[in-house]
């Protein structure tokens, strides 16, 4: 319905594998519009590039949010918003010279509702969605045929001759009525047969025989070899009135048609202001939707006008604090702040890195869809494109064929760096070759994304062999909180006990990451579940001597 | 029984039965003649199309469904205008069908209307739904789908009548399915409790035949989703209950058997009926007992 320059939204299939791999879905679930004009835009999961666009829809978000707050005392106002919203029909998709009944029918509910909408806002909130009226004309034309604001039928208002054409069908209808009735009062005087409002009988033979001689009361038949079916016989003044409401009813039908031609070119003239209307209700049942999130989820404004830093604090990547939250674990909140081009984060298995890959993502969508955002503050910049290149849910990448798909997703990403500036997320590349060649195609790599310019890339990897660049930012996982971990484990607790002990020991926070082997979460897990000393001892020299 | 207005009022009530032409429609009509008289202005649809031509009730080409002013019909719009019923517009439905949108629409004066309603159980829910969120009527009454009692789940508490035609032929098979329905519909619900001890099955599909044979024998009670989902026949289901009790999770209610005979006597129909299913039987409501005349 609303029209968007081309190349200001994200193209669905660069951003395909970066929705899957950052959960966002799971936050779409939660937004939820109420017309259905708001659940096809909703349906298309726009992703901006337009900075603009972007801030338009948080400025609306906000409005719709103060709206919110402004109805705390008044929940009614809320509600009737809500009702009237939920009622919204579709519109005609196009402007015709004949609208059908149920068209007409559409277009009056629709601006009924409009109406009831804006009696339902202030006049604050009107004026910001302008949400002015829509079509006054042809509403007060269309309020005519319905004996509800919501409904529709072509009533005699449209037309004094149609009054008459229906009066007349009326007394038709009586007098059919009257002669079937008088049939069934005569049936039932002379034979017994009561038809009680059916259309027909089925009268044992016996009865039914004595009727077939009163060939001008009833018209019988045999159904089988004990009933006949029996039913009033229409006579000579039946059929004549049968064909004179066959006349009023041609007759009708086109007085009606005529009326729906009338009220159809009313339709079509107004068509554009009536589209318009239903932009602006979008607006604000979608910026309503988002402020709902706003309110419910604790989010805020992200600010876009950064030039290259990305940085987030106290950013909640919502589908894994809820996983958190039902296993009874606790959420540590991702806080970042990423300068350089190229970010590398390093961490043991399970440490969290791909968990703040996500998260980066998560947050540059939500916000490039013009979202407020699960942080305390989050300052970043629009990109023209988002890439992710990694394994993807249900994928197992492995042996060569898992190597070609990795390079050519990396290539995909390389090819679409345009104008416009991009992001791109890399998580464990090269993760399907030897370490040697890994290390080496992930230097490479991260030394040409830090010299593109408008570029802005994160790699997660367990690979610490890489050669450093001055372009890139390496950081680290905390990981295990050796101290906190060595004091409360017991000796003789289970060994899944002492696992579980373990896992809430481990620190899903960022630190700066020295050159060398770094600390090993591996053996000191190791040694903490009771690996021989001498073992652990040894595994430590060898990293040691590297 | 099925032949008062109160069999009917302030509930959703399906009209099914196990073929074509078995008299479903025409039943319908008597059932809404009986509602109307009673000073209730119902709501009625059907599932899908019916293309079926002629009623066994009346073995007459089939009408379109007579309706009344006041009435809440569903149907396509050229079917509800044709029908010369002035259809005042409630609601469009979601969807579409061949025939175009279908809506729900109050009658301004008498007629006739070809039904066409939506498809599957989710557009049943639906459709129900919105003349209940609409206050269109209490009583609504559905033209149900040829052998689909499961869509009857589609709405809580509401019921449905089966209608069955026998002729001499036919006259042993369609006891028998009245037995068997009968039977099915008595199934016990399960206890709230069910799977909490040994022995105790809640299946997530159908109850066939192999199904049943794979179970072993610590499995004494047995739950499906509703009685549609059982697949045995009659000696199978002996057998099965021999051994083991059946519960539904979802009883669905039966307000009656209706038995269209031609060329059969009432009386050859029950012989073949055990007590219970000779109880849920009610018979043809067109055949009428002449009184004596004036």
């Amino acid at each position: 319905m609303s029209a968007h320059r081309p190349g200001s939204l994200l193209a669905p299939e660069d951003l395909e594998d970066a929705w899957s791999f950052s959960r966002v879905e799971e936050f779409w679930e939660l937004y939820r519009p109420y017309t259905p004009y708001g659940k096809d835009e909703r349906d298309e999961r726009r992703v901006h590039a337009d900075r603009g666009e972007i801030e338009g829809l948080l400025d609306r978000t906000e409005a719709a949010a103060s709206w919110l707050d402004s109805t705390r005392d008044d929940p009614a106002a809320r509600d009737r918003a809500g009702y009237y919203l939920k009622r919204m029909p579709r519109l005609p998709a196009s402007a015709k010279g004949e609208y059908e009944l149920a068209e007409i029918f559409q277009v009056k509910k629709f601006l009924s509702c409009h109406e009831g909408l804006r009696a339902a806002l202030d006049e604050d909130t009107r004026e910001a969605f302008g949400l002015g009226p829509a079509a006054s004309v042809l509403a007060a034309e269309l309020a005519k045929g319905g004996s509800d604001p919501e409904t529709f039928f072509v009533s005699e208002a449209y037309d004094p001759a149609l009054a008459e054409v229906r009066a007349a069908i009326a007394r038709t209808d009586a007098d059919l009525e009257a002669a079937r009735s008088s049939a069934e009062t005569r049936l039932a005087a002379r034979y017994g047969v009561r038809l009680a409002g059916r259309d027909f009988a089925l009268v044992p033979r016996a009865q039914a025989e004595a009727l077939l001689a009163d060939r001008d009361l009833a018209v019988v038949e045999p159904y089988d070899d004990r009933l006949y079916l029996v039913r009033p016989a229409a006579d000579s003044r039946t059929l004549g009135l049968r064909d004179r409401r066959d006349e009023l009813a041609a007759r009708e039908r086109k007085l009606e048609d005529e009326v729906l031609r009338r009220l159809s070119g009313l339709i079509a003239g107004a068509l554009p202001e009536i589209r318009s209307a239903a932009d602006r209700v979008r607006d604000f049942d979608l910026a309503l939707a988002r402020a709902r999130m706003v309110r419910d989820l604790g989010l805020v404004r992200p600010d876009l006008s950064s030039d290259g830093l990305w940085e987030l604090s106290g950013g909640r990547f919502l589908p894994c604090e809820a996983e958190c939250r039902d296993l009874g674990l606790s959420y540590t909140p991702l806080s970042a702040r990423f300068e350089k081009p190229v970010t590398t984060i390093f961490g043991s298995n399970m440490g969290g890195k791909t968990v703040a890959l996500k998260t980066v993502l998560f947050f540059q969508i939500l916000a490039q869809a013009g979202f407020h955002v699960p942080a305390s503050s989050f300052r970043t910049r629009v990109y023209a494109r988002l890439f992710y290149v990694g394994e993807l849910a249900g994928e197992r990448l492995a042996g060569l064929s898992g190597f070609g798909f990795e390079i050519h997703r990396f290539i995909r990403a390389w090819e679409g760096m345009g104008d416009g500036g991009c992001l791109a997320v890399f998580d464990e590349f090269a993760r399907t070759t030897s370490s040697r060649e890994a290390e080496a195609l992930l230097s490479a790599a991260q030394a040409a994304l830090a010299a593109k310019p408008g570029v802005k890339s994160f790699f997660a990897t367990h690979f610490r062999g890489l050669v450093r660049s001055p372009g890139v930012d390496y950081l680290r996982m905390k990981g295990l909180d050796r101290k906190a971990a060595s004091e409360c484990l017991e000796a003789d607790a289970p060994r899944a006990e002492r696992l579980a002990r373990i896992n809430r020991h481990m620190r899903y926070e960022l630190e700066p990451d020295g050159e060398g082997p770094g600390p090993s979460d591996a053996l000191t897990v190791a040694a903490l579940l009771g690996l021989p000393g001498e073992i652990v001892k040894k595994a430590e020299e060898v990293i040691g001597g590297r | 029984m099925l032949d008062r207005a109160e069999d009917f009022l302030g509930r959703v009530t399906f009209v099914t039965g196990p073929e074509k032409h078995c008299g479903k429609t025409t039943f319908l009509n008597r059932a809404l003649a009986l509602v109307r008289a009673a000073g209730e202005r119902p709501a009625f649809l059907s599932i899908g199309y019916d293309g079926e031509a002629r009623d066994s009730l009346s073995a007459v080409r089939k009408p379109a469904v007579p309706v009344t002013a006041g009435d809440v019909v569903v149907s396509a719009e050229r079917f509800l205008r044709d029908g010369r019923i002035l259809p005042e517009i409630l609601e469009i439905l979601p969807g579409s069908s061949a025939f175009g949108r279908i809506c729900a629409a109050r009658a301004h004066r008498p007629g006739r209307v070809v039904l066409v309603g939506p498809e599957g159980n989710e557009g049943v829910a639906r459709a129900l739904a919105l003349l209940r969120d609409e206050g269109a009527a209490r009583t609504v009454l559905v033209d149900g789908a040829i052998n689909r009692i499961t869509q009857v789940a589609a709405w809580p508490g509401a019921r449905f009548v089966f209608v069955l035609r026998a002729d001499a032929a036919s006259l042993d098979k369609s006891a028998r399915q009245a037995r068997r329905l009968s039977f099915l519909a008595s199934l016990p619900p399960a206890p709230a409790d069910f799977g909490s001890r040994e022995g105790e099955l809640a299946l997530a599909g159908p109850l066939t035949a192999a199904v049943a044979e794979t179970q072993p024998e610590t499995v004494r009670a047995v739950t499906v989703e509703d009685f549609t989902k059982v697949f045995l026949d009659d000696g199978e289901l002996r057998s099965f209950r021999a051994r083991r009790v059946l519960f539904v999770r979802n009883p669905l209610e039966c307000a009656g058997i209706v038995a269209v005979l031609r060329a059969v006597s009432r009386d050859a129909f029950l012989s073949r009926l055990d007590e219970g299913t000779a109880a849920r039987i009610a018979f043809n409501p067109y055949e009428v007992f002449p009184e004596a005349a004036a």
